[in-house]
């Protein structure tokens, strides 16, 4: 049941890519607006690329995560599934994971061209798309948990972004620091290994709380 | 004990009852704490007068802290009991938070200013109290973002839990990014740090500003009650 979930997902993103490609596109925007408007000075971009990297990630994933539940909730699908008894936390990490690859992973396969536009060696590039993977899952957990609370809520996407950025000051605060650490080529492991505690945290706190919600949009409905 | 409690009309009684005494005891702390701690009290021998600020914002950034506090038991207590007074409760709490957050934060800045020489600082400390102040901003958005108010009253709940397992970790990340603020002098281990010239008078604003706390969200849920029981259908008891 779950796999075909996650397989519908997949399926429903090949058919429609310009989801995908302007959640991209979007991300490589936000990029282009910091040199735009600090200056095309190299060493000052070069001292704030995992900064960039990082606020670019975010907020092109932010609108995403609007889509998280919406369409299963207004197709009556989540009905079903209420009905049905069906495990609804198992539904809701099937979820995310799937829109992890859907819209995630588009914006990592795009890192080499920022690699490209700040100048971010080669060699780098794996360590630095781990870092921002981990966070990016870390992101859409939070994602789920205020779509999945904001669902039949006035104005739900301004209000999922306003609960979803406090929440995720502790990724991006790791998040840069560690990859600030890989690009200088320090030591990075102490902030990645709290990135990944914290996406952990999350795991577990995320798929608990988006059921809940979940469960109490479709009793109210 | 919460079932006592929880029955809105024995609920009014007491809190009609306490709300007096509390007055009483918010005019007479602050009457005496502020004469106290900005009269006679020393100046201190860096910071001068300015540190008189602390009777004001110590306490108040105390009672944000602890608003987020009982949000959250509130929030704990409406998911398991399902109880409407404890999500009133939540609401009366978010909104004076808040402000408490809000006022934490400039008297800071205003005391910052001659101190550090600057209104704001990207401290730990600074910003860990910022970011509560957004949580009481999301809690209040989420919980009046529906068209019905019960309907936001578990989302809300939810998110209030969610955010109390996520602020000691935005507080150790903020601490990990960046620490200038002094560190705390009243509750540490060694004892207290602070002249009792000071302490009392600052302890008499924190019991001052505590009963004003609860002068204020007691006046709000005995209002919301108010609300409700003109809104709901007249009803005939059985």
């Amino acid at each position: 049941m779950m796999r075909q979930v996650f397989t519908r997902d997949l399926r429903l993103a090949m058919r429609r890519p310009g989801d995908v490609i302007s959640t991209v596109g979007f991300f490589l925007m936000i990029a282009t607006l910091f040199p735009l408007a600090i200056g095309p000075d190299s060493k000052m971009l070069a001292l704030m690329t995992s900064s960039i990297l990082w606020i670019a990630v975010l907020l092109a994933s932010l609108p995403s995560f609007d889509r998280l539940f919406v369409d299963d909730y207004h197709t009556g699908f989540l009905d079903r599934l209420v009905i049905s008894n069906a495990a609804l936390w198992e539904y809701a990490l099937v979820r995310i994971i799937s829109h992890f690859c859907i819209m995630g992973l588009p914006l990592i396969a795009a890192l080499p061209i920022m690699a490209l536009f700040f100048a971010i060696p080669l060699s780098a590039l794996p360590l630095l798309a781990l870092i921002i993977a981990v966070g990016l899952f870390a992101l859409t957990l939070l994602g789920a948990i205020a779509a999945s609370l904001t669902l039949g809520a006035r104005r739900a996407s301004l209000l999922s972004a306003i609960l979803i950025l406090p929440l995720a000051f502790p990724i991006v605060i790791f998040g840069t620091l560690a990859s600030q650490a890989v690009l200088e080529g320090q030591d990075y492991s102490a902030h990645f290994a709290l990135l990944g505690a914290s996406c952990l945290i999350l795991l577990v706190v995320s798929p608990a709380a988006t059921f809940y919600a979940l469960r109490y949009a479709i009793e109210e409905r | 004990m919460f079932d006592f409690f929880a029955n809105p009309t024995r609920f009014t009684r007491l809190a009609r009852a306490l709300l007096p005494v509390m007055k009483l005891i918010t005019i007479l702390c602050f009457g005496f704490g502020l004469y106290w701690g900005l009269v006679t009290s020393p100046a201190d021998y860096q910071q001068g007068d300015t540190v008189r600020i602390m009777y004001i914002h110590v306490p108040v950034a105390w009672l944000a802290s602890s608003s987020y506090f009982i949000l959250a038991l509130c929030a704990l207590f409406f998911l398991v009991w399902r109880h409407p007074l404890a999500d009133i409760g939540a609401r009366a709490v978010a909104p004076v938070g808040a402000i408490f957050a809000a006022l934490t934060l400039i008297t800071g800045a205003l005391w910052g200013k001659p101190t550090w020489g600057t209104y704001w600082v990207w401290d730990a400390r600074l910003t860990s109290m910022l970011v509560l102040f957004f949580f009481f901003i999301g809690y209040m958005a989420l919980a009046g973002g529906f068209e019905n108010r019960k309907r936001g009253a578990r989302p809300a709940a939810i998110l209030a839990l969610v955010g109390a397992i996520n602020l000691p970790i935005v507080k150790f990340s903020v601490d990990w990014w960046n620490t200038l603020h002094q560190p705390a002098s009243l509750l540490r281990s060694g004892g207290v740090s602070i002249d009792a010239s000071m302490l009392w008078p600052l302890l008499t604003m924190f019991a001052g500003f505590q009963a004003f706390f609860i002068v204020i969200v007691l006046m709000r849920i005995l209002r919301f009650l108010n609300e409700m029981k003109q809104s709901a259908p007249a009803r005939r008891a059985s």
